[in-house]
């Protein structure tokens, strides 16, 4: 197991991103898994960057941990940032036409599209966001 | 994180080249170079996406601004995609208003 605990900026998007990377690319061989886990990563954490703190600093800490039986990653972001339970978000409608598309949304669907668990908890005053993703 | 876009323009086509990752650090820099194209007669935009490793939404929402806003009639391609990326963009009904391509055929 291993974590980052930064200020929530995205000044620290690619500090992030290049943690999860090490963290998971020696241990998954097949690329398009390893892709699958960077891109829900990703909107995940630009979620807590963007959105979890509107008015005032915080931070994310990011925790990556192996897991046997079945082989999976868990991603988990924690934040003390505004109640987000990103699982209630309403599924965008993929089969608008294109000019009637709003230009965001897609991100939370592509993370429930692309890992194998979800869970979601508000305790003290803090979100706990973890994504699994076997392989 | 490392990436690469070079754009040229030939006969109303604009031909997008990207390498690496098309993600949130890189998306707004792309976007910014495709509003240059507005107002060109653009009526083609060809993304070749070879070396083009994954698309997170950030870099879909370039593609959507691409359909959007360079022309009313502008045809978007999505050639040489890896299957990371043809998932996400079958995933997000993406498909429906792009050309798919393994190799560019205008």
């Amino acid at each position: 197991m291993a974590s980052l605990k930064l200020s929530a900026s995205m000044d620290n998007f690619d500090a992030f991103m290049y943690f999860l990377k090490s963290q998971i690319e020696n241990e998954i061989i097949e690329k398009k898994t390893l892709n699958d886990i960077l891109i829900a990563g990703e909107e995940a954490i630009v979620n807590v960057l963007r959105y979890a703190y509107p008015d005032k600093n915080g931070e994310l800490e990011l925790i990556v941990d192996h897991q046997e039986n079945p082989k999976g990653v868990s991603i988990e972001l924690i934040d003390s940032g505004i109640a987000f339970n990103p699982l209630e978000r309403l599924e965008p409608d993929i089969n608008a036409p294109v000019e009637d598309r709003p230009i965001g949304g897609l991100g939370i669907f592509m993370i429930k599209k692309m890992m194998d668990e979800l869970n979601y908890s508000r305790e003290n005053g803090q979100n706990k966001f973890r994504l699994i993703k076997h392989y | 994180m490392e990436s690469l876009f070079n754009i040229k323009i030939e006969n109303g086509t604009a031909k997008v080249t990207l390498s690496g990752r098309l993600d949130t650090s890189n998306a707004g820099a792309l976007a910014d170079e495709l509003k240059t194209l507005i107002g060109q007669e653009i009526h083609k935009v060809v993304f070749f996406v070879n070396d083009l490793e994954y698309i997170s939404s950030a870099g879909l929402r370039v593609i959507i601004f691409a359909k959007q806003k360079i022309g009313t009639d502008t045809q978007v391609y999505l050639v040489g995609a890896n299957s990371t990326i043809l998932d996400v963009v079958k995933m997000t009904g993406m498909d429906n208003f792009l050309f798919i391509q393994d190799t560019y055929q205008d």
